[in-house]
């Protein structure tokens, strides 16, 4: 199930662990009793048989919580099997100390129809009078997969699988996207994929890929991520309070995972929507190897080009592709290597008339291709090893009109290594792990209108060592942990530094568990901070925070849940100053004021809240309520007063659902409510006539709000299964109501008018997929 | 999304740039740009008000080391004009002590020149000034003071002179501007009227504006080339209806060592 949410924050698991293990550890669930079944009409009249591989989820009373199909057999046996299904009762799996725990399995459903004589009475007369009995058999359990939810010291982690998540309204089927409706996340301006967890800043979160961090998840537009959701197996939310697996992030994370095993069976799609077309397949060659291909190529350009291109200069859209490799190994000993190659492409220009040889004008690229290369060891005694080398060049560029370049283009691999042991029957286990990496830090900034050239280069070398140790004490969960990080560079040293973390999850009651953590994390300042050959300080430290959290979780009957969790976190040594130079945004850009002292760590800063979350999963719904109240306060300089931070988001509110309508109808909804940003007013502006340009004159800092933002959006999907493939089309519109949402302030040429950029309005989104 | 945020930073807003619809101080025109320290500069000030109602103007200059302005001890430390229309003039002494300051290795100073021009009775520091009251403080840092001004009925705006002591012939001159056009009667609201200026400057790189006081000016191609430019005016009837019964221009042309020249007229309509 991996499902969303509840359960699957209270079973946190780390699924590798889980797959590895459970076979050998967890007892099979047995069928007790199951209801009868309605055979479909139609088919029963022509005495069509099928078979229809399901999905269920199995929880800790032997309760089907969850069925979706896995191998359609058309739409009429697949509603009848998952109705069945959701009513049948197991004898729940167990483990080898007879603990009862929740497991997923594949179940194959058979509709046969035997003949047999029988009173004329008894049965239902059809056609010239043949009588049939209706028989439909389940050809027993075929377990394929079980997996065990394994408990870890992540007290918040919320997992999203991309089968329960796909049809979900305003996310365009991008798994990752969903991320953005769970609690803890701010709501990034202008639908951008900016990562605002617990009210830290983006740059302080990050995006991870299996625990290597990668530039970015989101294309330009932020209208899809630059990896195929299909060939995520999941995707992790950590707002804060984390494992010491992951460092170097101040704020919370998101780790996108692959699947750890070999795929059964060879599938494949073709997707076409309004911005982009998809293509994903997944080959399995014989038994030990299978190849995973994909990619996307977005057409946005050639549909605004000509809307777009007007007077002298011609816009060139925002233009991306990404593409895909895959390659997995499974050796006669039986570990896995596992070779994955990810390229993401990101184009947006502003050039000249073609008269004059389009000469370009202004152009923005964001590009990087990572090779993960995987190995993946299985010793005795449940401990296991992990080899992971992952790298690639990434660039970030600005360029106008030959006057000005700027770009940051690191190459820093990263080289993993962890011994790990879940916990087993001795109630113990270890995670050991180095997370090194190494590698050339170049930047230039040297665009005369933003101030003087700034640019640099240095070797960066970041050893990272771990441990960690998992208890079990009865009902109690304890996980204690450290981690030491230190970063050498051109022009000096930091650290080492040590962050130590400790949680704890105690089940109180049934269905319920109190959890409650707290820890360090570090962050290291950016290379450019650091250099002295320009701006920087090479005295500069880590910046930090100390994370705290305490919640309260509780099952709801079998299909629903709720959480509960409060946290706070103190932040310090953050890094203040040179607010006024060139930087890459990965939203909007600041306006001002800005603090144009050199970079000291001398900031502080804390924030502080409440998430919570109810979840409703059935084997046809599936619906979130999130909610998150907090607050995010920062003192830049010692002699500064302490003040809301600009991505301070007291409220937000998200319901979203999706449900079977019948007929392979499905449909969604999404209705979002948030606080507006804060941001700085400009209370009068004065002329500098050397630029002829007008210089705002500041209020008090962040003392405005920018309008709450509200939205509704819904979805609809329609699915056509053929005998060889399936056909799904879909309708997503985006902010059904129209309404304005002012997104980021601007204002006139003289200040005195503010002109609000704004949201998407009336946004509707037609795809189509072809899957096989 | 943020392409689409940029294009947005990008296009014109419902306020039009070249359109003067308050109270602007559009140019100063230094002669010259580049004087030695003691020397008088004539300072000319021009004023767009779209109703042409009389403003009341403040003028200093502030050579800012840090520590305050060096001129905070001048005898004539600002220059008050009331009931301005359109420009004013003012004849500046130039601090001679920023003479010490230059060197082979600090050839010239750059002083900014600041102006202040208010509705009758909407600026305090005006009237102070008037009563020769006004502060210090004020003159070294007078964008504190907008704070509590409003936008409208106010403008205040700064450039740069220029102190060295080398030869005339060396120094920076201003462009020169002449236009070659005659304006028609009256201005239509349907139809633009371009405006060929010739332009010269020993500078390579001049800029030209066009302001008006209704309507506007399409974007002229810049920097100048080949010693012409031609600003064109286009009318916007909505405008047009609700100003006066007179349209006025101004096409300033500013080469990027501040020199500065102004052309300006009125067309009835």
């Amino acid at each position: 199930m991996l499902a969303l949410g509840w359960q699957s924050s209270v079973f946190a698991q780390d699924t590798d662990q889980a797959e590895a293990t459970a076979l050998e550890q967890v007892s099979v669930p047995v069928l007790l009793s199951q209801p009868p079944v309605d055979y479909p009409a139609t088919a029963l009249a022509e005495g069509e048989t099928a078979s229809v591989l399901l999905r269920l989820v199995i929880d800790t009373e032997g309760r089907v919580v969850d069925a979706t199909v896995d191998e359609s057999a058309g739409d009429a046996f697949d509603e009848s099997a998952i109705t069945a299904a959701l009513q049948f009762i197991f004898e729940p799996a167990r483990t080898a100390d007879k603990e009862a725990v929740a497991v997923e399995i594949l179940y194959r459903y058979v509709f046969s129809v035997q003949e047999v004589v029988v009173p004329v009475e008894a049965v239902e007369e059809e056609g010239d009078g043949e009588q049939q009995v209706v028989e439909p058999e389940p050809e027993g359990i075929e377990v394929l997969v079980v997996k065990r939810r394994l408990p870890t010291n992540e007290v918040t982690e919320r997992i999203l699988d991309v089968q329960d998540i796909r049809y979900l309204p305003g996310t365009g089927g991008d798994v990752v996207k969903v991320v953005q409706n769970l609690p803890g996340v701010g709501r990034s301006p202008l639908g951008t994929g900016n990562l605002i967890i617990r009210g830290t800043a983006p740059e302080d979160s990050g995006y991870f890929f299996d625990g290597a961090e990668i530039p970015t998840v989101f294309h330009f537009s932020g209208l899809t991520t630059v990896v195929t959701s299909e060939s995520l197996q999941e995707v992790a939310f950590l707002p804060g309070s984390f494992s010491v697996r992951y460092g170097r992030v101040l704020g919370g994370l998101v780790d996108l995972r692959l699947s750890p095993s070999m795929p059964q069976q060879n599938r494949s799609y073709l997707s076409v929507d309004v911005y982009q077309a998809t293509a994903f397949s997944e080959i399995v060659l014989g038994k030990k190897d299978a190849l995973q291909i994909s990619g996307r190529r977005s057409y946005i350009d050639a549909v605004l080009n000509p809307i777009l291109n007007s007077g002298t200069r011609t816009v060139q859209a925002p233009r991306y592709y990404d593409f895909q490799a895959r390659w997995l190994h499974e050796t006669n000993r039986g570990d896995m290597l596992d070779i994955y190659f990810l390229l993401s492409d990101d184009s947006f220009r502003f050039v000249g008339p073609e008269e004059e040889g389009s000469v370009l004008q202004t152009g923005f690229g964001t590009r990087f291709q990572k090779l993960r290369v995987q190995y993946r060891q299985e010793f005795e005694n449940d401990w296991r090893g992990d080899l992971t080398l992952f790298g690639g060049p990434e660039s970030k560029e600005f360029a106008t009109d030959g006057a000005g370049l700027a770009y940051e283009k690191p190459l820093v691999p990263s080289l993993r290594y962890e011994v790990s042991r879940t916990l087993t029957d001795d109630h113990m286990g270890w995670n050991f792990g180095t997370d090194t990496m190494a590698g050339v830090d170049s930047y230039l900034f040297d665009v005369p209108s933003f101030g003087p050239k700034e640019e640099g280069s240095s070797y960066l070398f970041m050893p990272g060592l771990y441990a960690e140790g998992l208890m079990r004490f009865g009902r109690t969960d304890l996980s204690l942990g450290s981690r030491m990080d230190a970063l050498a560079f051109e022009d000096g040293f930091i650290g080492p530094i040590f962050d130590p973390r400790v949680s704890m999850k105690t089940k109180v009651w049934k269905g319920g568990a109190i959890k409650a953590a707290t820890g360090r994390h570090s962050q290291f300042p950016e290379t450019r901070q650091l250099l002295a050959e320009g701006d920087g300080n090479p005295d500069l430290g880590a910046k930090w925070a100390l994370q705290s959290s305490l919640g309260l979780e509780q099952e709801i009957g079998s299909i629903s849940s709720i959480e509960v969790v409060g946290f706070y976190h103190q932040l310090y040594d953050l890094v203040s100053g040179r607010e006024d130079v060139l930087r890459f945004f990965t939203g909007p850009p600041d306006f001002g004021p800005f603090d144009t002292d050199p970079y000291a760590n001398d900031g502080v800063g804390r924030t502080y809240g409440v998430e919570a979350l109810w979840k409703l999963q059935t084997g046809r719904s599936i619906a979130l309520v999130s909610a998150t109240f907090s607050r995010s306060e920062r003192q830049d300089r010692p002699d500064s007063e302490l003040e809301l931070f600009k991505y301070d988001q007291p409220v937000v509110l998200t319901a979203i659902g999706s449900r079977e309508m019948g007929r392979s109808w499905r449909m969604g909804g999404r209705v979002r409510f948030s606080s507006g940003y804060p941001y700085t007013p400009v209370v009068n502006s004065f002329y500098d006539l050397s630029s002829r340009q007008y210089i705002p004159v500041f209020g008090d800092k962040d003392s405005s709000r920018l309008p709450d933002f509200f939205a509704l959006d819904v979805r609809f999907d329609k699915e056509w299964v053929y005998d060889r493939w399936t056909l799904t089309t879909y309708l997503d519109i985006q902010n059904l109501t129209n309404t304005v949402n002012p997104e980021v302030i601007s204002w006139s040429y003289d200040y005195e008018v503010e002109e609000p950029v704004t949201s998407n309005p009336f946004l509707p989104a037609f795809g189509i997929k072809g899957e096989w | 999304m943020v392409a689409v945020a940029i294009l947005a930073s990008c296009m014109p807003g419902p306020k039009v740039e070249t359109m003067v619809d308050d109270l602007r101080i559009l140019a100063m025109v230094a002669d010259a740009p580049e004087i030695t320290p003691g020397e008088a500069i004539a300072m000319t000030v021009h004023v767009g008000e779209p109703t042409n109602q009389p403003v009341d103007l403040l003028v200093w200059s502030c050579f800012n080391l840090g520590e305050g302005c060096l001129e905070a001890k001048s005898p004539e430390r600002y220059f008050v004009v009331e009931d301005v229309s359109l420009q004013a003039s003012i004849e500046m002494a130039s601090d001679a002590s920023v003479l010490a300051f230059l060197s082979p290795d600090l050839p010239e100073i750059p002083v900014a020149i600041w102006a202040l021009a208010c509705e009758p009775g909407v600026c305090p520091s005006i009237d102070l000034a008037l009563a020769g009251e006004l502060e210090e403080s004020f003159l070294e840092n007078p964008t504190d003071s907008l704070k509590d001004l409003p936008f409208d009925g106010v403008s205040l705006a700064f450039r740069t002179v220029w102190l060295s002591d080398r030869e005339k012939k060396e120094r920076r001159t201003n462009p020169v501007i002449t236009p070659n056009f005659k304006l028609p009667d009256q201005a239509s609201s349907e139809e633009n009227i371009e405006l060929l200026f010739g332009v010269a400057s020993n500078q390579e790189s001049v800029q030209a504006f066009g302001y008006a006081t209704a309507g506007g000016f399409g974007a002229p191609e810049n920097p100048v080339l080949e010693g012409e430019v031609t600003p064109i005016w286009y009318p916007a009837a909505e405008e047009m209806e609700e100003t006066a019964e007179t349209v006025r221009f101004w096409v300033a042309v500013q080469d990027e060592e501040g020199g500065v020249a102004v052309w300006t007229d009125a067309l009835a309509y």
